[in-house]
């Protein structure tokens, strides 16, 4: 670069810098008029740009920034120079992305009249468009502005658009305009300066005639339209519509968790945007334009999205196909969500959650009713095989989350025929599990996966005695095995299970239980059966397949003498969602042995080995996904003839976790009693409730507190044997 | 959302608040709600929603393309948490959540935003830079009270020279710290990069976090055939960038 080249940049890069950011100067830090300015164009108004400009602003949105920061933190002249000459390199190519933008609009305020160029009409895209204006106030200097105009509002008068304008030079203003009415409108551009009067410039503005979009989801079993999770994203503004038919669910949420039909899945990716259930085929007019159409039907279905371009006037059909990547129901395996909240009091409310499930195809709902030491929520018309609905291979089974309590956690119920609740007994977990098993139903407790709620406490009292049969180890997609571990360890069964937790959770079956039914045809039953024998994996992504010998996930596999066992496990999953794939073998909360895929292959791991029987243990597949999905089955309990399959060398720590759970629970109820005595619990009646329901509670503890002396000596009663087992 | 337009729709030509306030009146927001917690916790007030009302899901994601490393820090703040950060967003008290309220509550938090998330690859601190203006969706209930709502912070860092296999990436998150947190990530590669999101060793914090930072950690499993070395942003394309469609789907 010659001398003179280089003065006359720099002299741009001054003149730029000081007109930019006089303001700057003023503020002592960056200017936020050409950070936000750049910000809007390049991510709310890059339709009025070409493909390369669209790059282009995205590149000097991010340098912008970065310059702006650099000269917030410059510790001396030197870097702040060199910042202010990054910033006004980015200003420049700003100015310029605007000045070849074919869709400026120039205001000339200089003259005795405003002017506003070229004359005409402007057309917008539809719901919402941009309009970028060149405002010349006359003299010296360039500023930015951004604002968001919704016309939809009618605070008066409907077609004010206001505009912050500098009083001198030039201001680059981008005006965001929402709820744009169809066919033609009127605004009025109120261009503001501080210290003057506003000037007011009629525009016309146009959107053109919408476009229609029927569109089909079918099943990939069956051909035929099915419900599905639809999208429906307009690329111009990067905004979602609602599907015309799309459920709106929030009447059935009782105001709790986030109560609306659209649905984020705690999912990664494009799975987590916002989704509609609908029901079937609809019909519904859009803006023309580029339209994306996203459709997910569960972690079995591949998700499909496709670009559609809406014409004016014209009719776009759209049939779509999400293609299975697996059917696990041909291997015998059935889905289950374990934890939704609905109310169900009509056949519409049931027809709504039907659809649901199907969209996302689950086979089998636990739909609960809520309750706490107060009342209860997501009411149900009532409970048993009566009150099941069905629709082919789905099923809403009503059950229950109650009790639940923030000291001592929350339980879930499946398969009952009653509820079970009594607030005179709340905190006695263990008579509802005895009610419900008496029922023939099953019990289990939430949240596991994250220790919510302090609910190793009560799994403290009733995991040992064995009141409990199953708990939720994936949730919100995280999977968590620390307490399950804890409880394996101990050689207390248990099978592993997921729920959604919806509304809290994103979508039913984002994480989900499946029960191996064989060859079993499916329905509620059969399911309950097989989840009740522990045959089952949870995942939010990823398959699992585990024998140990002919022993599947739940079974029981007696061994007489030490001996070689081969175990098989595999992994696998969406090659359209994940790239990875991680399978890993635990034995007593330890990985044994793991395989990934490979570098460029299916996303798929397998392993086959043996391993020893030696004294019993618990062992389980587990497997994670390079999309950060996971899944684990329910352990395959190794037992060796009068041994636990316990964690042996490890009780005395696993006993001493137990027992500070124990005292937790003591001092709960002595703190209630304390205040109790004290007068001041009158206006707490959970807390008062559990000094009454004191003694009771106490006793249960001491009851766990024998359970666990009774394992001490069977832990010394075993010692021998295993000595001779491991020699 | 429906609302108004801005009463002041340009948020450049606004000087900002004095930014000792606004931390003032922040770290007195977060008190108040940590009271307010407390207080629910310790009434044993176990109402409807119990405690999973009172937490915020943090959601991290990252993406790593030759040129850039993507931060995206999405909220979902539950009924506790959302009923008082709505009620704090309404300063005219009417409970309705204008887009003037909204813009001033997002312009008051802005600073906090910028500061309170880092990322370290490789174990060396890298600079965020917030990559747009941060968003919050209301999700359809633009009024006070109890409901959820969501806030989406942008970032973004030149992608490290020299990245490996087993690089790892961590986002320190102090975000409503003292609030407790569900917490997951999600990692993505590009052009070639291959990243893998780690298990968060506790996916729900607890409370009392304060200036302990969540931490979401994910490491490189395969670079592009040929890593690309740095390069200067304006002189090179974008592929690989995420548009504002792909990433803020935002309901209407």
């Amino acid at each position: 670069m010659n001398i003179s080249l280089l003065s006359h940049a720099l002299a741009l890069v001054v003149a730029l810098a000081s007109t930019s950011f006089s303001v700057a100067a003023e503020r002592q830090e960056p200017n936020a008029d050409a950070l936000h300015f750049a910000s809007e164009v390049a991510h709310r108004h890059s339709y009025l740009f070409s493909d390369e400009n669209r790059s282009e602003l995205d590149e000097v949105n991010r340098e912008l920034r970065a310059a702006a920061q650099q000269m917030r933190s410059a510790r001396n002249e030197n870097q702040r120079e060199r910042s202010a000459a990054r910033i006004a390199a980015a200003t420049h190519r700003l100015l310029e992305i605007m000045k070849s933008c074919p869709r400026l609009l120039h205001v000339d305020l200089t003259a005795k009249e405003p002017k506003l160029q070229p004359a005409g009409t402007v057309e917008l895209p539809g719901y919402t468009g941009s309009l970028l204006l060149r405002i010349d106030s006359g003299g010296e200097g360039t500023r930015f502005s951004a604002s968001t105009a919704d016309l939809s509002l009618v605070p008066g008068e409907s077609s004010l658009v206001p505009v912050q304008a500098a009083p001198r030079g030039v201001t680059y203003a981008a005006v965001a305009l929402e709820g744009v009415p169809h066919q033609s409108t009127t605004l009025r551009i109120d261009v503001r300066r501080p210290s003057m009067p506003s000037a007011q410039l009629p525009l016309t503005v146009t959107t053109p005639l919408p476009g229609r979009l029927r569109l089909t989801v079918l099943s990939d079993d069956t051909g035929e339209p099915t419900p599905a999770m639809v999208r429906l994203m307009w690329r111009t503004d990067g905004l979602q519509r609602r599907p015309s038919n799309g459920i709106e669910f929030a009447p059935q949420f009782d105001s709790q968790g986030h109560a609306s039909g659209v649905r984020a899945a705690n999912l990664p990716g494009p799975l987590n945007a916002h989704y509609w259930c609908v029901p079937g085929a609809f019909d519904m007019t859009l803006a023309p334009g580029q339209w994306q159409i996203g459709v997910r039907r569960g972690v079995e279905h591949e998700a499909v999205f496709e670009d559609v371009t809406i014409k004016s006037g014209e009719v776009t059909e759209r049939t779509l196909r999400p293609r299975r990547w697996v059917q696990m129901s041909a291997r015998g395996w059935w889905s289950g969500d374990d934890h939704v909240h609905a109310r169900i009091l009509s056949d519409d409310d049931a027809r709504n959650v039907m659809a649901w499930i199907k969209a996302e195809d689950v086979h089998l709902a636990n739909i609960v009713k809520m309750g706490d030491i107060y009342r209860t929520y997501f009411e149900q018309r009532g409970f048993g095989p009566s009150y099941r609905f069905t629709d082919g291979d789905h099923v809403l089974v009503p059950g229950q989350e109650c009790p639940r309590t923030p000291d001592i956690g929350h339980t879930l119920a499946m398969n009952i025929t009653a509820m079970v609740r009594d607030p005179e007994r709340y905190f006695l977990y263990d008579t509802v599990f005895d009610a419900v098993r008496a029922q023939g139903g099953l019990s289990g407790y939430a949240h596991v996966n994250s220790g919510l709620f302090q609910v190793h406490r009560d799994m403290s009292l009733n995991v040992p005695s064995a009141k409990v049969d199953f708990v939720e180890i994936l949730q919100f997609n995280n999977l968590g095995t620390d307490l399950y571990y804890e409880f394996l360890d101990l050689g207390c069964k248990l099978t592993a299970s997921a729920g959604s937790d919806v509304p809290w959770g994103g979508t039913v079956g984002e994480v989900r239980a499946y029960a191996f039914l064989a060859e079993q045809p499916f329905n509620a039953d059969n399911w309950f059966a097989a989840f009740g024998r522990g045959r089952t994996f949870t995942t939010s992504g990823p398959m699992l397949e585990f024998h140990v010998d002919d022993a599947l996930p739940g079974d029981e596999l007696k061994v007489n003498k030490s001996r070689k066992l081969r175990v098989r496990a595999r992994a696998w999953g969406d090659p359209g969602r994940t790239s990875s794939m991680k399978l890993e073998i635990v034995r007593h909360g330890e990985v044994i042995r793991s395989a990934e895929s490979g570098e460029g292959t299916e996303p798929e791991a397998r392993l086959d080995f043996t391993v020893d029987s030696e004294n019993g243990f618990w062992i389980a597949a587990r497997a994670r996904a390079g999309d950060g999905t996971s899944a684990h089955t329910t352990p395959i309990y190794i037992v060796r003839d009068g041994l636990r399959f316990w964690n042996f060398e490890n009780l005395n720590a696993l006993l001493s976790k137990r027992e500070e759970s124990l005292r937790q629970v003591e001092r709960l109820v002595d703190e209630a009693r304390e205040l109790d005595a004290a007068g001041r619990l009158e206006t707490d009646r959970a807390r008062k409730l559990l000094a009454r329901q004191g003694d009771a509670l106490l006793q249960r503890v001491a009851m766990a507190r024998d359970l666990y002396a009774g394992l001490k000596r069977t832990a010394e009663m075993e010692l021998g044997k295993r000595r001779q087992g491991s020699e | 959302m429906k609302t108004p337009p801005s009463e002041c729709p340009c948020p450049g030509f606004i000087l900002p608040p004095n930014r000792l306030r606004r931390k003032t009146t922040l770290s007195l927001s977060r008190l108040l709600l940590t009271l307010a917690l407390w207080m629910i916790l310790v009434a044993n007030n176990a109402g409807a929603h119990d405690v999973l009302a009172a937490f915020i899901q943090h959601r991290v994601g990252i993406v790593i393309s030759p040129k850039y490393v993507d931060v995206t820090v999405q909220l979902t703040f539950f009924e506790e948490a959302s009923e008082h950060e709505r009620a704090h967003m309404d300063t005219n008290r009417d409970g309705i959540l204008t887009r003037a309220e909204t813009d001033a509550y997002l312009r008051e938090i802005a600073s906090e935003l910028e500061t309170a998330v880092k990322l370290r690859v490789k174990d060396v601190e890298v600079a965020l830079t917030p990559l747009r203006n941060s968003e919050l969706d209301l999700l359809g209930a633009a009024r006070t009270g109890r409901g959820h709502h969501r806030l989406t912070a942008y970032y973004f860092a030149p992608a490290p020279a020299q990245l490996d296999e087993g690089a790892s990436f961590v986002v320190e998150d102090r975000l409503w710290s003292d609030v407790r947190a569900i917490a997951s990530m999600q990692a993505e590669g590009k052009d070639g990069y291959r990243l893998q999101a780690l298990p968060s060793l506790d996916p729900v914090y607890p409370a009392g976090l304060k200036n302990r930072p969540r931490v979401f950690s994910a490491k490189v499993l395969a670079i592009p055939a040929r890593s690309p070395s740095a390069v200067t942003p304006l002189s090179t394309s974008t592929s690989g960038l995420k548009t504002v469609s792909e990433t803020n789907p935002e309901q209407k």
